[in-house]
């Protein structure tokens, strides 16, 4: 993770160049500033899931040059939220699920986890590029 | 991610660290292996393994299907928020797939089927 160091728990950004080496560490980055906003090991497992599938397609999908392009994160928490943001440059591909049961396709199965695991998950499309919102609200 | 395959009564696919969407392709490809030399019945370790997202889930899922109805997949692990995610994405609901607490009752479970097969 070559950019930026951790120095808030609650309020930082990250910026990683889009390499497959950095999905581990990135997911990795998000479950332990979870863990320190006081999450249980069960909804920090879902937060690092459904965020390292959003960080897996912008690696995969929204990296229009390769290596030279850049993932940000950034996690901070908004009244009674955590919000995951992961930003890249290209367009989301992992449409909305298509099928039930056996049947969803493998792109829907990834939104599909997110929708699933999270409060509230927003995929914004802009022409510079695509940002997934994950939130989790603390119970 | 780390894959290591024995062969016991079946074969054995241990797999140690993070399954994810960029290493799945490689326990894929081990367990093609597997299949092209014949095996059906398969049994998966995850009990040294605590995290598998959607490419992983995919691999469970392609193996499955290529499988079919004349071999089944034992899946070892105690880990909870493993098994909720299988239960979460269907996995769980495959009449070949069962989930085991312990490589040993899962061995004992092909050894069962095993004999009622002869």
């Amino acid at each position: 993770m070559p950019v930026t160091d951790k120095k808030c728990s609650v309020n930082n950004e990250y910026a990683f160049a889009s390499e497959t080496k950095f999905l581990q560490q990135a997911r990795n980055l998000v479950a332990e500033i979870a863990t320190d906003c006081g999450f249980s090991e069960q909804i920090v497992f879902d937060i690092k899931l459904a965020a390292g599938e959003a960080i897996a397609n912008a690696i995969e999908h929204g990296s229009p040059n390769g290596k030279s392009n850049s993932i940000k994160i950034t996690c901070y928490c908004e009244n009674d939220d955590f919000i995951v943001i992961v930003r890249d440059e290209g367009r989301f591909k992992k449409k909305l699920p298509v099928g039930t049961g056996d049947n969803v396709n493998f792109r829907g199965r990834g939104v599909l986890i997110m929708l699933a695991l999270m409060d509230k998950v927003i995929i914004d499309e802009t022409k510079s590029g695509t940002s997934v919102h994950l939130s989790k609200r603390y119970r | 991610m780390k894959i290591e395959v024995t062969k016991e009564i079946v074969p054995v696919i241990e797999i140690t660290g993070e399954v994810d969407y960029f290493r799945a392709p490689e326990l894929e490809s081990a367990i093609d292996d597997l299949i092209l030399d014949g095996n059906r019945n398969l049994l998966f370790d995850f009990s040294k393994a605590d995290y598998i997202d959607s490419g992983g889930i995919e691999v469970l899922i392609g193996t499955l299907r290529k499988i079919s109805k004349v071999g089944r997949l034992n899946f070892v692990s105690s880990n909870d928020d493993v098994v909720r995610l299988l239960d979460l994405v269907g996995v769980s609901r495959y009449s070949t797939f069962s989930l085991f607490s312990s490589k040993d009752e899962a061995i004992e479970d092909f050894k069962e089927v095993l004999k009622k097969c002869q």
